[in-house]
């Protein structure tokens, strides 16, 4: 897990927690670009490493699907499947990713995944000044 | 002629079949013309028929539920049941293919394999009414699950990730025209199992690379999603700073919609569903899709 407690007040665990306050989010996961988690907040049973493993290979297929069709870099991906939906953003770190009841309206999750997605590289930019300092 | 082609292809007659065929050999109608070679006990000719399609469509799980009629009916249920489970490779949720999987097992005896199939083809098509007739009479005096009560064939249409029962090859074009001129979508296009586009609004982005890209992601999604037993993927979005892509699997089909960046996904979806939903019944031109 990121331990950024010298450098800000904000953990990743906190920025996941606000996502998990809107309803119909059952989890939220920071995980490398390798699929290892680095922090999660689950609401149901879901295996932690079994969803840093799909964040990870959701968000290179997502890259590889844009980079194919000459359309930029991925800002986010979300895979509507009939018992999740999965939100994928990718981080300075790795991805960020939300898993909610495919029921739940996408577009207020994907705009406090952006905030998240800041508030998570701010921290990680804060933790790499540290370190090198 | 082309009045008449249609009237052909919906009263089975096998010589405009044939016509039609050899004037447009890429056609997936190869698929019906076997099956009604079949149904006229012309075995041989048949499968003649079904291989020279799957030669040119191995990706078409339709073809090979017909193949696996055609070898069933020449005697050889090794050989039809590897070609139903590999249409349900190609498409988990072909009502056909599990349907006729039941039938095989009920023929070997084996009721408890045979329930599931016919239970996994109404979950994929709830109006499959042959399926819920040999379910309830398996099932006896126990009642069918609430998840398997029936559903109007608008009902299941409206569900994202399976092919509309309207849709055919003719409508294909129609379906792109029409969810193009949807306010929030810019492009649409549909793509076969290859990744090869039949159908598609503009040739700005669709005709070239977005097909086998889109396709691709498809596949490998619905795979990551049966790993992790998240069922089946009913839609994707994929978003970068420029564009805005939306992935519709359809069965045998992938629906491809080039997006307004800013569009909200609720109300995109809202556009599709509306679009997929609405039965342009014989509305569509013949040789739209030519």
């Amino acid at each position: 897990m990121i331990d950024n407690t010298k450098s800000s007040d904000a953990r990743p665990e906190d920025s996941l927690a606000s996502l998990l306050e809107l309803p119909g989010v059952l989890a939220g996961m920071v995980a490398t670009e390798e699929g290892l988690p680095l922090a999660a907040r689950l609401r149901s049973e879901l295996d932690e490493d079994a969803l840093a493993a799909a964040a990870a290979v959701l968000g290179r297929l997502g890259a590889k699907a844009l980079n194919a069709a000459d359309q930029g870099a991925l800002g986010l991906l979300v895979l509507d499947a009939s018992k999740f939906r999965f939100m994928v953003r990718p981080l300075a770190v790795g991805y960020l990713m939300v898993v909610t009841d495919p029921s739940t309206e996408p577009d207020p999750v994907a705009e406090q995944m952006s905030s998240t997605v800041m508030e998570l590289d701010r921290a990680t930019a804060e933790l790499v000044k540290d370190h090198t300092a | 002629m082309q009045q008449t082609e249609a009237r052909a292809s919906a009263g089975g007659d096998l010589q405009e079949y044939h016509r039609l065929l050899a004037r447009e050999p890429d056609s997936l109608r190869f698929a019906e013309y076997a099956d009604l070679l079949r149904r006229g006990g012309q075995l041989l000719d048949a499968r003649e028929v079904c291989e020279r399609g799957l030669a040119r469509h191995p990706g078409y799980p339709t073809g090979h539920v017909v193949m696996g009629d055609i070898h069933n009916d020449l005697g050889d249920p090794g050989k039809a049941e590897a070609e139903w489970r590999h249409a349900l490779t190609l498409d988990s949720g072909h009502p056909l293919a599990h349907l006729r999987l039941g039938d095989l097992h009920l023929s070997r005896g084996d009721r408890d394999r045979a329930v599931a199939a016919f239970e996994a083809a109404l979950i994929y098509s709830p109006d499959q009414a042959e399926a819920r007739a040999k379910l309830t009479e398996l099932r006896g005096s126990d009642p069918l699950p609430d998840e398997f009560a029936a559903a109007s064939p608008e009902a299941a249409s409206r569900r994202p990730g399976e092919r509309p029962a309207w849709l055919d090859e003719r409508r294909l074009q129609d379906l792109v025209s029409r969810l193009a001129s949807s306010p929030h979508i810019e492009e649409a296009a549909l793509a076969d199992g290859e990744g090869a586009v039949w159908a598609h609004s503009s040739e700005r982005t669709m005709a070239g690379s977005t097909g086998p890209a889109g396709t691709s992601f498809a596949e490998e999604a619905m795979s990551l999603l049966a790993r992790l037993g998240a069922g089946r993927l009913r839609s994707a979005l994929i978003r970068s700073d420029a564009s805005c892509l939306r992935i519709v699997p359809l069965g045998e089909w992938t629906l491809l919609a080039a997006i307004a960046i800013e569009a909200h996904i609720g109300e995109v979806d809202a556009a599709i569903e509306a679009v997929l939903a609405d039965n342009p019944g014989d509305s569509a031109e013949e040789g739209d899709w030519a």
